[in-house]
């Protein structure tokens, strides 16, 4: 048997023992290396540009300009103290309203109406509801335009004149321009949220349907018991996603259609961002208003999203 | 000997290689501009294609804007991101904006780096100072406009009204439009509209009103005035009795399909309308209120020059003048219908002579160039905000959300605001 010196024997265990220590910071720190591109990408994109926009709120700058002034919540009084940002949000709000509609309970109601058809039937059903979704939005919105030009032979006045609801001046009329743009924007991405809706209620197992017949459940009580429990997460994910792409998906039939007019009738959140930032140059109000608009949606999305939830089953 | 001779023949071949390939490099050039397909569009497109041809080695771009404010917009953000446009349409109310705001090169610095100092000695003074800013050239005059009253003589005749004596002022054409409703159910007016208010300034501009006004050295709203007021009143009163249409920017459409009686619009557009009107077009000058003189803000653009690399500064340079040649002025007013900046070429029988013979709707926009003003340029960082607050006051009281006098006396209270501090001269 060979004697190792004590020194030595320490000196190699003590090697050893650091050898391992590194093994296992390395071990430990791998799962952040593999994430540390994703991290940077997200950090210089989303949380830096964040981070910036909420500094510039408090300054008042023209883009093109150096000078910048500090003026501290000036500009979220600013806002605060408008009349027209109040309405902004109102019609902000509105949009949602009507992008719920449009892009979660339409689309899901045809999912489920769709099961009546034949599969060869819902084949056609499905392409003419997706269609949209692959056109350019700029090409439809710009159809949308000629539909509804207001005059006698416009689309829309032809098709509403048996009604007696003809000769509308849909684009500059206060009342109808704000829908028009909604319509247009959810009309876009029905086709979309009606394949997920359609995916997620085939997803349902047909045993569980199978054992509820069995079990004597039909109609309207093995839809509200067993198939909407089902389908609450696709439903939750439509919502969601509904909820944060709302003012985003109407932003070109806004710019396209109205640019927010008539006088501020179709603006929203967003799209006054766009308009103060770049078209009026005014980075500082448009970064309050950017602000606000995180908090306020971001907020709702995350409230939203706990309150229903609770209520969603996951387990299949 | 014979190997060095070679070798000599040899670099000297490769070195007259490079030299050709360098003067085979292209250059690109953007031009930005509004003419869209229905606006000019394929003018633009044959010039540029008749300066290429002439010029091989300048590749030009076209980027066509829908408005003015979006051009100016747009180029700003381009400035600011270090790629700047090389020619740029700018709209005659944003002179001052760009004078004060924008990085530009001058004609001066152009012309005295890149010649062509017979091409700005062919045009006229007055209308080469039109770009005058603080004893520099801002830019090239190129665009001039004025508006004039388009009118469907089908419709007229169809409705029993005298397509050969159209109405002329505001009353009058109130009475036509009354007659036109009643007989076919048809507005009269189709409102073509935007947010650089040139529509809106000819409206209050002709019953005596100004946007701005300059007082004890700074500017203050001019919007809020009792004439402005009854102008804009004229106009909401119309739309709400059907007697015209509130159509923004469909405005043209509405006409040429034939589904309003007349269009108040920039002579500008007269050639994408004849060539879309399915009727007999014809047009008259523009209405007054009453005996009013007639006070026709001057539309259209100069050419204003951005780019910074001094290859693509002459290209450009060169470009501008093909643009202001006389033949590039005539191919641009047969195509458009825009004032020429050399307004002899109105009588040259080479040039555009013939046209203006053939072409009594031309003729009608130059028998109004005694009665054209400065389009108002609201002055400032905040100008382009003090005009969005005009171009809302306008589509509230068209819309029937405000009276004439609720929208604009907000709109001044807030130009105001956006338009404080901003020294004026009085002349």
């Amino acid at each position: 048997m060979v004697e190792i010196p004590h020194e030595a024997a320490l000196t190699t265990a003590s090697q050893r023992s650091q050898a391992d220590r590194g093994r296992a910071l390395f071990k430990s720190l791998t799962p952040y290396l593999y994430l540390a591109p994703a991290f940077l990408f997200i950090g210089v994109f989303v949380f830096y540009p964040l981070l910036r926009t909420v500094q510039i709120s408090f300054y008042e700058w023209n883009i093109l300009r150096e000078r910048q002034t500090y003026v501290g919540l000036e500009n979220y009084l600013d806002l605060l103290d408008d009349d027209d940002f109040w309405q902004i949000i109102r019609q902000s709000v509105t949009y949602l309203a009507l992008a719920t509609v449009g892009c979660v309970l339409i689309p899901v109601s045809l999912a489920f109406l769709s099961l009546q058809l034949r599969d060869k039937e819902v084949d056609i059903y499905q392409s003419a509801l997706f269609l949209p979704t692959v056109i350019a939005t700029s090409v439809i919105v710009l159809v949308w335009v000629w539909f509804f030009l207001p005059t006698r032979s416009g689309f829309a006045n032809t098709l509403l004149r048996p009604l007696g609801l003809d000769q509308g001046q849909w684009l500059t009329d206060f009342d109808t321009a704000l829908p028009i743009v909604s319509l247009v924007a959810n009309w876009k991405v029905m086709g979309f949220h009606f394949l997920i809706a359609l995916a997620g209620i085939k997803a349902i197992p047909r045993d569980y349907l199978e054992a509820a017949y069995a079990d004597g459940a039909e109609g309207w009580a093995l839809l509200r018991r067993i198939v909407l429990p089902l389908f609450a997460p696709t439903g939750l994910f439509l919502l969601i996603i509904t909820l944060i792409q709302a003012l985003e998906q109407v932003f070109i039939p806004i710019r396209v259609m109205t640019r927010g007019g008539p006088s501020n009738a179709t603006n929203n959140l967003m799209y006054n961002v766009y308009i103060e930032g770049f078209e009026h140059f005014r980075a500082g109000d448009a970064s309050a208003s950017a602000v606000v608009l995180i908090l306020l949606f971001g907020g709702f999305a995350v409230w939203q999203y706990r309150l229903l939830d609770r209520r969603v089953q996951y387990d299949r | 000997m014979r190997k060095g001779f070679a070798a000599l023949i040899m670099v000297a071949t490769i070195l007259l290689g490079m030299t050709a390939a360098q003067a085979q490099e292209i250059v690109t050039i953007e031009y930005w501009n509004i003419n869209t397909a229905t606006f000019g569009g394929p003018q633009v497109d044959a010039l540029i294609a008749s300066f290429e041809e002439a010029n091989p080695d300048i590749n030009v771009e076209s980027r066509p804007k829908d408005r003015y404010p979006t051009v100016v917009q747009d180029a700003q953000t381009a400035i600011a991101g270090g790629n700047p446009p090389d020619v740029v349409q700018i709209g005659w109310p944003y002179l001052n904006y760009v004078a004060n705001t924008l990085p530009y090169v001058s004609v001066e610095t152009l012309a005295e780096t890149y010649g062509g100092e017979e091409t700005l000695a062919a045009i006229p003074q007055n209308i080469y100072d039109l770009t005058l800013v603080d004893g520099e050239h801002v830019g090239l005059a190129y665009s001039l406009s004025n508006a004039v009253a388009y009118y469907n003589a089908d419709l007229f005749a169809e409705a029993g009204l005298d397509p050969e004596n159209p109405p002329q002022t505001i009353e009058e054409w109130t009475e036509a439009a009354r007659i036109l409703k009643e007989t076919l159910d048809l507005p009269m007016i189709a409102i073509d509209y935007s947010n650089d208010n040139w529509a809106v300034e000819n409206l209050i501009a002709g019953n005596g009103g100004n946007l701005l006004v300059c007082e004890d050295g700074s500017f203050r709203a001019g919007v809020d005035s009792a004439e402005a007021i009854e102008a804009l009143q004229t106009w909401a009163d119309w739309v709400a009795n059907g007697y015209a249409v509130n159509a923004l920017d469909q405005a043209r459409q509405v006409f040429w399909t034939g589904e309003a009686g007349a269009l108040f619009w920039s002579i500008a557009g007269r050639g994408s309308i004849q060539q879309n009107a399915t009727f007999e077009l014809r047009a008259t000058t523009y209405p007054t209120f009453g005996d009013l003189p007639r006070r026709l803000p001057t539309g259209g653009n100069m050419l204003v020059f951005f780019g910074t690399d001094p290859v693509r500064q002459e290209a450009a340079w060169r470009f501008a003048q093909h643009l202001l040649s006389p033949e590039g002025i005539t191919a641009w007013t047969e195509g458009t219908g825009y004032v020429p900046a050399i307004p002899s070429l109105v009588e040259d029988p080479e040039y555009l002579l013939t046209f203006y013979e053939e072409n009594p709707i031309q003729q009608v926009a130059s028998s109004q160039l005694e009665e054209m003003i400065v389009w108002t340029s609201f002055p400032g960082e905040d100008g382009l905000a003090a005009g969005t607050a005009l171009f809302d006051a306008v589509q509230a009281a068209l819309g029937g959300e405000a009276t004439a006098e609720e929208a604009l006396t907000a709109a001044a209270e807030e130009i105001n605001e956006l338009v404080e501090g901003e020294a004026c001269s009085a002349e």
